[in-house]
């Protein structure tokens, strides 16, 4: 006989502190021959597990609903958990009670109860439906794809050759390095950048493990964790790498074609830096003229003027993206005149004329006049911290690198004065904050608090140097300053770099709001992707200084190893099934499936499970529910449906469909981030918006739903690529359907949000409540 | 003893009057002291308007900021909101304490007596002296301006307005004692005077 077990879990204060836990297991005494309940203060510890043992052995417990944090943070280890002590992963249901409930509704602890106790009645429905599923064994490529040669993705790609598997490192430049070998020191330690990191360069070129492939991009990535298969462009790089002996000097010698750009002086035919690894010149054909100059000079013909992309296609078991950030561009604040003066620079622009390799030699001048500085000042929070500028966070490295730079102006121009403009002072990190001291009692570099407001800039007469004058408030003392400086420096914040984008929609990852990738939990998953088999790492994550994005690179270089290292992954299958009694071969289907995985054979249809991807759009489809993607069949949501409206306790009551990628990972960061909703929504999760049947949708509002809302990825995140588009097409049939019925179609309502936007949410939760609040 | 000064706050409390943060200035609550609406401030540059400073009163609920004669010296260009990096309405929450301060009677001198002008003339400043006559006429327009001056009737309804928003008693305005406009002008002038010199003094403290 099915005995259902029941498991509250407190999680200390964070569940109980709101929810009557009392209430809710009295609630669910009442039926002791089917259905047992008990609590525990932290069920996932080791306590709680033991006691889930005990209990389920005592009561036969033959079916578990689990009611604490989300899925998406301990779903698998309870599953696992389960599996090991003789009940199905399969048959475990999972009530979101506290990102989707005590977080989110602190301040109305009667009505999140009773959410709680319709959340949990639902589930208990659902999960009486639940079926064992088959396993499938899939064999694990046992290579690594590492994309981006900055800091992070050396180390990545060094730990996972290191411990004897191989590793393709994929750098889009001519030469892996990154950020890090334009800068001259890095902080706190005044190390020399490139002294550090050349060597690590050496040893990833040599390494008998790593295939290192520069000016090289990802185009395409399909399959899935252990299977990936990529599709790589080497780029024209118009040099051959074998022939080329890296002398550089012979071939831009006789280069007459100068790049734009002050700071990085470059010629058509060119190395990066004079460390770069490879150290093969590329030749920039926007700007090559083809006078043949560099062929005629090279005396190892190693100049291919007719060089053509070459694609390639490579396989690999887990995927390491470490591309990196992009330096923000802050000529759109027109405050600070940035490109409108010559001697208001950037921190990036800083860094290499302090550089003994950029075009100065190290050397520290006003760009205008030549002459060392008298009067230098630093504005930090450029482009970070600016909610105008839609960049709120904190760049976490431009307090840092502007003391570097203000202590090595002031060692290489003792008289020159150095001002550093700051709002907070951030001296993270180990040795942060003896670095800050030391530059004010050492190096009498001076802090001024104050943000600087505004920039003007005076043209002089025809020789002269325009004049800068910042303006100011001293906060401390509450004083207006303005005052004459000969150079400023912009400490500008990261973005993300911009093809992050399409990498994103390739590799089907959450980005945050921002535009950086996500991680899968804030805290406990810092290098994990959203999906899994990627792996993040670096300021590609979000801004973060060198020793961090290492440490980030390394934690996920072992996440990798733990999947190369298996020969074979267990995977759960989530692909179609099909009831072929039910089927009517209306064929509406095979239209709709965008993979290739319905086919139709002697008048059946006939499942390709290896192409299907489980978006369960072909389901939606299906009127006579002949096809289906376990724990999400018509029967199975249905059955939520008719639970979360027969016990309906609210009005106006809002019934939410959520897709597994996007939407209910973003409503899950509303609960991380305690932002508040109103507590009249119940929540269905499905694996894509478009699965979503337009009949559950209608039978919903049938039933005594006030308003229905579907939520997915936006339209070029979709996991699936296609999904979100279908169901905008479901979403215009349902208006149909609906207008036909004569319901209010603004009962209906169709939206995206990324994983990162759990504000965006609680909006979207808030406003559609009231709308429906306003109809009432 | 005139060294000695009590300058302290008593009493910590990051209350934010109720009244300050209704209409949608809950972004008051965003701000972070870094000054760039004060450096950015062209009132500021004349002025001992520190807008940063009258954030940070109006957020830790000093009543004192409505008598801060700060408030009063915004010309409202918005410059400070534009920069904001936390997008606080920097301007119109200077407004509204205004509107706090006149709502308590806590309105300046100087602008006391401009709006007894605004209520005997329907001006603020009137423009119906000869000075200005002549130079309308000047530019070949109609002398007087087609306002209030040009329909002293309308000066009633102004009146009935102010009367009927109890605006009149807020600002203490005393209707004139007789019809004779001249007479009652030449005291309002000098009250204003003397006020301007006050606030001079004060900017200098």
């Amino acid at each position: 006989m099915e005995k259902i077990g029941l498991a509250i879990c407190h999680c200390g204060l964070n569940i109980a502190g709101v929810l009557d836990i009392k209430r809710i297991k009295n609630f669910f005494k009442k039926d002791p021959k089917n259905l047992y309940v008990f609590d525990e203060n932290y069920l996932c510890s080791d306590a709680g597990l033991k006691a889930i043992d005990d209990i389920v052995g005592e009561q036969k417990i033959t079916r578990v609903v689990i009611a604490a944090c989300s899925i998406k943070l301990h779903g698998d280890m309870f599953r696992e958990h389960f599996e090991k002590i003789g009940i199905s992963r399969d048959l475990v249901a999972f009530v979101n009670i506290r990102e989707q409930n005590s977080w989110v509704h602190t301040k109305e602890p009667a009505l999140a109860t009773q959410k709680a106790i319709e959340q949990i009645q639902a589930k208990i429905e659902y999960v009486k439906l639940l079926e064992p599923q088959e396993r499938v064994r899939v064999p694990v490529t046992q290579e690594a794809l590492v994309i981006g040669g900055g800091i992070a993705g050396i180390h990545g790609a060094l730990a996972i050759a290191n411990a004897g598997y191989h590793v393709y490192l994929v750098e889009k430049d001519s030469t892996i390095g990154g950020h890090m070998p334009l800068f001259d020191k890095t902080f706190p330690t005044m190390d020399c950048s490139i002294c550090i990191l050349g060597p690590i360069m050496n040893e990833v070129k040599e390494h008998p493990n790593i295939t290192l492939m520069t000016y090289t991009e990802v185009i395409d990535v399909s399959g899935y964790i252990g299977n990936f298969q990529v599709k790589i462009k080497k780029k024209a790089r118009y040099v051959d790498l074998e022939k080329c002996v890296g002398c550089f000097d012979l071939c831009r010698g006789v280069c007459d074609v100068e790049l734009p750009g002050r700071f990085f002086p470059m010629k058509a035919i060119d190395v990066k830096f004079p460390g770069a690894i490879p150290l093969v010149p590329v030749i920039n054909m926007d700007y090559c003229t083809g006078c043949g100059a560099c062929e005629l000079a090279c005396d190892r013909e190693a100049i291919i003027y007719d060089d053509k992309d070459a694609i390639e296609d490579i396989k690999v078991g887990a995927i390491l993206v470490a591309t990196g950030f992009k330096d923000f561009d802050p000529t759109g604040l027109r405050e600070y005149k940035y490109s409108l003066n010559p001697n208001i620079i950037t921190a990036l622009e800083m860094e290499r004329m302090l550089n003994p390799e950029g075009p100065t030699r190290g050397k520290i001048s006003v760009p205008s006049t030549g002459l060392p500085p008298k009067k230098v000042g630093f504005i930090l929070c450029v482009g970070s911290r600016n909610k105008n500028l839609n960049r709120e966070y904190c760049s976490n490295v431009c307090c840092m690198y502007s003391i570097k730079q203000a202590i090595l102006i002031k060692e290489r121009v003792p008289n020159c004065e150095v001002y550093v403009f700051y709002n907070d002072i951030r001296a993270n990190f180990k040795m942060g904050e003896n670095f800050y001291n030391r530059a004010r009692e050492e190096n009498h570099i001076h802090f001024q608090k104050g943000t600087v407001s505004d920039i003007q800039s005076i043209n002089g007469e025809e020789d002269d140097a325009p004049t800068i004058k910042l303006f100011a408030e001293d906060t401390m003392q509450g004083v207006r300053m303005e005052d004459e400086f000969d150079l400023v420096v912009l400490a500008t914040g990261m973005d993300p770099p911009d093809d992050t984008d399409k990498i994103a929609n390739m590799l089907n990852i959450s980005k945050d709001p921002y535009g950086f990738l996500m991680a899968s939990h804030l805290k406990v998953r810092p290098s994990q992707s959203s999906l899994h088999g990627i792996y993040l790492a670096g300021t590609i994550h979000g801004p973060k200084d060198i020793p961090s994005s290492i440490l980030q690179a390394e934690s996920a270089a072992v996440k990798i190893l733990s999947i190369l290292i298996k020969k074979e992954l267990e995977i759960a299958a989530v692909k179609v099934h099909l009831d072929e009694d039910k089927c009517d071969l209306c064929r509406l289907c095979l239209d709709v499936c965008d993979y290739q995985a319905l086919s139709i054979e002697n008048k059946k249809i006939v499942l390709n499970s290896a192409n299907c991807l489980g978006c369960g759009a072909c389901a939606a489809m299906c009127h006579t529910n002949a096809l289906w993607i376990p724990g999400f069949s018509s029967e199975q949501i249905e059955r939520q449906i008719d639970s979360y409206l027969a016990n309906k306790s609210q009005a106006p009551l809002i019934l939410a469909f959520l897709c597994n990628w996007c939407a209910y990972p973003g409503a899950d960061l509303a609960g991380t981030n305690k932002i508040q909703y109103p507590t009249n929504i119940r929540v269905i999760r499905v694996n894509c918006a478009g699965m979503v049947n337009p009949s559950w949708v209608v039978k919903a509002l049938l039933e005594g739903a006030d308003g229905v809302i579907v939520i997915g990825c936006y339209e070029q995140d979709c996991h699936f690529t296609s999904g979100f588009t279908k169901a905008k097409n479901w979403h215009e049939s349902t208006l149909a359907i609906l207008e036909e019925l004569n319901i209010d179609t603004n009962r209906i309502r169709l939206e995206n949000i990324s994983a990162g936007e759990g504000k965006k949410f609680a909006d979207i939760v808030f406003e559609f409540s009231n709308s429906l609040i306003k109809k009432k | 003893m005139e060294y000695i000064k009590r300058n302290r706050i008593d009493k910590i409390s990051a209350k934010i009057s109720e009244e300050i943060v209704k209409d949608d200035l809950e972004l008051i609550r965003a701000c972070y002291q870094c000054g760039t609406c004060t450096g950015s401030c062209p009132s500021g540059r004349r002025t001992a308007l520190r807008t940063r400073a009258v954030i940070r009163k109006a957020l830790l609920g000093l009543d004192q900021v409505l008598d801060d004669p700060d408030i009063w010296l915004c010309s409202t260009c918005y410059t400070c909101f534009e920069r904001c990096p936390r997008q606080v309405p920097v301007t119109d929450i200077i407004i509204k304490l205004r509107n706090l301060a006149t709502q308590k009677g806590r309105i300046l001198a100087p602008h006391k007596s401009l709006t007894h002008l605004l209520i005997d003339t329907g001006h603020g400043v009137p423009i119906n002296d000869k000075k200005w006559n002549d130079l309308r006429e000047s530019y070949d327009l109609d002398p007087v301006p087609p306002t209030v001056h040009k329909y002293p009737s309308a000066v009633k309804e102004v009146q009935t307005l102010v009367k009927s928003l109890g605006f009149d008693k807020l600002v203490e305005y005393k209707p004139p004692v007789n019809t004779n406009s001249k007479k009652d002008e030449k005291p309002e002038k000098k009250e204003e005077k003397a006020t301007r010199k006050g606030r001079k003094s004060k900017i200098k403290k």
